[in-house]
């Protein structure tokens, strides 16, 4: 059996593969796919709820966090 | 920020850390070293970084181990150990009691983070336990309201987690952007992006 899969996740500049474990996500895809300015494919929500409300909450956060320093 | 004194700042020291061509960071050994260091316990002991969506990050089995973002594996996984970043910066300001968490992180987010009471009052306990909160009954016989305030050691606690997980929550903030600028132009992307 395999103990490792490759993910391909499309960037604007191709596609890109990794070598992951079977358990791999969505949210694990995401993680490699954000600092390579990649599309992990479609999402349309994150939970129940959609990707532009769950930036602004964690907008407001960051800027609760950090934003006196 | 509290921690983020000279040489000691976490972001600053490993990236001294990562010109080195030591064989330890073959294996993310040397940055498992550098957050033990830093934190006094490792990763994967720490009660922020427990469970299955930091194993890649905190092992750095998957190339470089800034490469994986654990703040995008909390906010996909539905708030997870940011709501504890969270729920310390609150009780620093001043003592709350859970309720009062929860309604605060919802009017702050504008709607768009309400915690769940099965994930908050749990929270609280083992913060408690750990010694980083002290709660207190508002009134001892009816025990209805439970007040925490955090400690000194909480405080160090706050500061310490902050400064490592800036960096990855502005990255966050950055992802989440790009996905909505991609659903607002509705890019074709095929095949998904994970196997």
């Amino acid at each position: 059996m395999p103990r490792k899969v490759v993910i391909k996740i499309k960037a604007r500049d191709g596609a890109h593969d990794f070598s992951a474990p079977l358990n791999f996500g969505l949210a694990d895809c995401c993680c490699l796919a954000m600092p390579l300015d990649m599309v992990p494919g479609k999402i349309r929500a994150v939970g129940s709820k959609p990707v532009r409300e769950v930036l602004d909450g964690l907008e407001q956060m960051y800027e609760d966090l950090y934003g006196d320093e | 920020m509290g921690s983020s004194e000279g040489d000691n700042h976490f972001w600053q020291s490993w990236g001294d850390l990562w010109t080195d061509e030591s064989p330890e960071f073959d294996n993310g050994q040397a940055w498992r070293k550098h957050f033990t260091s830093f934190l006094g316990v490792a990763p994967e002991e720490h009660w922020v970084f427990k469970g299955r969506r930091f194993k890649p990050w905190i092992s750095g089995k998957l190339g470089a181990p800034g490469l994986f973002n654990p703040i995008v594996a909390m906010v996909l996984s539905r708030g997870g150990g940011l709501l504890s970043l969270y729920v310390l910066h609150l009780l620093a300001e001043k003592p709350r009691y859970g309720n009062d968490i929860m309604k605060e992180i919802e009017v702050r987010t504008h709607g768009g983070w309400g915690p769940n009471p099965g994930a908050v009052y749990p929270m609280l306990t083992s913060m408690e336990e750990s010694g980083f909160v002290e709660g207190e009954w508002e009134d001892p016989k009816k025990r209805t309201r439970r007040i925490y305030r955090l400690t000194s050691e909480g405080k160090d606690e706050l500061e310490r987690i902050k400064e490592v997980m800036r960096p990855k929550l502005e990255d966050a903030i950055q992802v989440l952007r790009h996905l909505n600028a991609d659903l607002d132009l509705d890019l074709d992307v095929e095949g998904g992006g994970y196997a």
